[in-house]
């Protein structure tokens, strides 16, 4: 449908489609508000996918739901908003991630031994560290790095990251901890001992 | 545990009160590295003990050092995903909202 308000050749005065101008009215909130958050999708929609492949497909599909769905999003917190589309489709897309990210079934991990906690000079910033940390993430379940993502990397609260993943905010806190100690688990075997550097 | 642990500021009493601190910022240390303990006395509490206490406070350093690598690794995205998003919002602006879904 187009928006255009000119006169046709007739010299008729066209009195403007409202149906037209509210559509013209939904682009423009489109684009300002969610067109500058392509970058937040992408990342986000990788958190909740197990391949790069899987995550383009869901950021597309989550776009076009936000498009059509623009007249119903208040126009407030979109990364939330976005957030919540993406969850909602993951959840659907297939059982596999129906499983992960509406279940908190996966086996509670051991409290980690004190003495064998890995150091902060463990997690050194290097390129081997970002290698393992890249794998242990990528096997963590989605409901984990989506959560990891929101909180560490998108910055939300627990009480954003529970309200936009429809959880108990004791889930959060949980999967966090969890997730947290699986990624310090799997980069323990990857010490670089400052002293084997030199 | 002795009645000894119970009369303040005896050697028995620290130990006590130190270890149930410990025990109480362990269990909170990844709210307090995520800012997430309200402000007040119980976080000025755990925030004293952290900087007392060399296990809690290496336990807060790798929480928040784990952060850090989170944020380098995950920080970035794909730009050639970024750019198929962005290219497809502009076919959703210009109206071809059927042949993107397809």
């Amino acid at each position: 449908m187009n928006a255009t308000l000119e006169a046709p050749a007739t010299g008729i005065l066209v009195v403007p489609d409202p149906m037209a101008t509210d559509l013209e009215t939904q682009r423009k909130r489109f684009e300002e508000l969610i067109v500058p958050e392509m970058s937040f999708l992408a990342r986000i929609a990788r958190a909740m996918s197990h391949s790069q492949a899987e995550a383009d497909d869901l950021a597309q599909e989550t776009l076009v739901k936000a498009f059509r769905a623009i007249d119903r999003f208040d126009g407030k917190f979109p990364r939330a908003w976005l957030t919540r589309i993406a969850r909602n489709t993951a959840i659907n897309r297939d059982q596999r991630n129906r499983e992960f990210l509406q279940a908190d079934d996966s086996p509670i991990e051991p409290e980690p031994d004190p003495g064998e906690v890995s150091n902060p000079e463990d997690i050194i910033l290097s390129q081997v560290v970002d290698e393992n940390l890249k794998n242990a993430l990528d096997g963590l379940p989605p409901s984990f790095r989506t959560l990891i993502q929101l909180v560490d990397v998108e910055g939300m609260t627990y009480q954003e990251a529970a309200d936009v993943l429809d959880i108990p905010i004791g889930t959060v806190m949980s999967r966090l901890h969890r997730g947290r100690e699986r990624l310090r688990k799997s980069l323990r075997g990857t010490t670089l001992d400052p002293q084997t550097q030199r | 545990m002795t009645v000894v642990a119970w009369i303040p500021w005896t050697r028995p009493w620290r130990q006590r009160r130190d270890y149930a601190l410990c025990r109480q910022t362990l269990e909170r240390v990844q709210e307090i590295v995520d800012g997430e303990v309200p402000h007040g006395h119980t976080a000025r509490v755990l925030d004293k003990h952290l900087h007392a206490c060399r296990r809690c406070g290496e336990e807060a350093e790798t929480i928040r050092t784990l952060k850090l690598a989170i944020v380098r690794v995950c920080g970035e995205c794909d730009p050639e995903a970024v750019a198929k998003l962005e290219l497809l919002a502009q076919r959703l602006l210009e109206g071809h909202e059927l042949q993107a879904d397809t």
